[in-house]
């Protein structure tokens, strides 16, 4: 089994190099690849070789909720270089991996046996009928929904799953299936891409085990890594400056 | 100024969230009893405004009968749903 690090970027070249080179401590070269949703100058900077550039302008949003934001493209690049992977890690830049990279992919590939599952979120949540933030929107605006829902092969298609992605883990199977449906509804991605592969039958599931440290809120500092990682640790998000100099 | 002003509101924000975690009404999950979190509920044209609900949190909102009363009245519940479960109904070659 082959994992691929795919990782979301907007960071300047030197980060990104950083960040790419504790990725690939004990991986492949090409098991490490960049999507980078910066500037076009500082993507022809990077030097790591394995990388993409997103064009999409619904990935560039600022008021991301509102504006809808979009991973779709990031998901098709992925799709387009997953050859001979069995399974994606999906980071962005503030998930770091506080164990050499064999044994962060051991982890995962443990928890989705484990979970018999085909998409493992950090964070997961059923959130239809319910006053979740994110899906609160679409409660009152659900035809934006339809077309995930006119997709699905399940009975009840009235199911919305809500998720956190960075440290979200695929089988390539489930991500390119996702990545090939064509067009694209209206939906805020942390809703469009985890209800889209539920309805496309695959078996979306929580990732729980507190070893992963994946949360929503308030960035880890710094000084709080080694702790972590002498707790055995195996991921931690989000952490911001972890790229900026010297790695810890 | 527009700096300031955005002090001011994260400022007021967190006043308010403070006392409501420490005078808001606690609300409870019906289907195991523990504490969801607490809130406030202010009338608030003529719609009843809740403010202290954790923003992630699938919490789902039902309307039901008390069991018996001296006045009609209905009461307001909340759950947090559970995690996905679902079987896999693609067919996958890998497996």
């Amino acid at each position: 089994m082959r994992v691929l690090n795919a990782i979301l970027t907007h960071q300047p070249a030197e980060n990104v190099d950083r960040m790419a080179a504790s990725w690939h401590q004990g991986a492949a070269s090409d098991e490490v690849l960049i999507l980078y949703g910066g500037m076009l100058a500082d993507f022809e900077s990077i030097k790591h070789p394995h990388k993409v550039f997103i064009q999409d302008s619904r990935l560039r949003t600022k008021h991301h909720r509102l504006e809808k934001q979009s991973y779709t493209e990031v998901i098709r690049a992925i799709a387009g270089n997953l050859a001979t992977f069995s399974h994606v890690l999906f980071a962005e830049y503030d998930l770091v991996p506080l164990q050499q990279t064999a044994v962060v992919h051991a982890a995962y590939l443990e928890k989705i046996a484990e979970q018999d599952a085909d998409v493992l979120f950090p964070v997961v949540h059923e959130v239809q009928a319910t006053c979740q933030e994110v899906y609160l929107p679409y409660a009152f605006e659900p035809a934006g929904l339809e077309p995930i829902r006119d997709l699905s092969t399940r009975s009840d298609r009235g199911t919305v799953l809500w998720a956190l992605l960075p440290g979200s883990f695929w089988r390539s199977e489930a991500l390119s299936a996702v990545a090939a449906v064509e067009g694209e509804a209206p939906v805020y991605f942390e809703i469009y891409l985890p209800t889209l592969a539920h309805h496309l039958g695959f078996r979306v599931r929580p990732l729980t085990d507190p070893r992963f440290k994946i949360f929503g809120g308030k960035p880890f500092s710094r000084a709080s890594i080694l702790g972590l990682r002498d707790e055995g640790s195996i991921v931690i998000h989000p952490m911001k400056d972890q790229w900026n100099g010297e790695i810890v | 100024m527009e700096g300031s002003r955005h002090v001011v509101h994260r400022l007021l924000r967190f006043v308010v969230y403070r006392f409501i975690g420490v005078a808001g009404f606690p609300i409870l999950d019906r289907k195991t009893g523990n504490l969801i979190c607490k809130v406030i509920v202010v009338p608030w044209k003529g719609r009843l405004r809740v403010i202290g609900l954790p923003d992630y949190l699938p919490v789902r909102l039902a309307l039901e009968l008390p069991p018996r009363g001296i006045f009609q009245s209905t009461v307001i519940s909340a759950a947090l749903t559970d995690d996905p479960d679902y079987p896999r109904e693609a067919r996958l070659e890998s497996l």
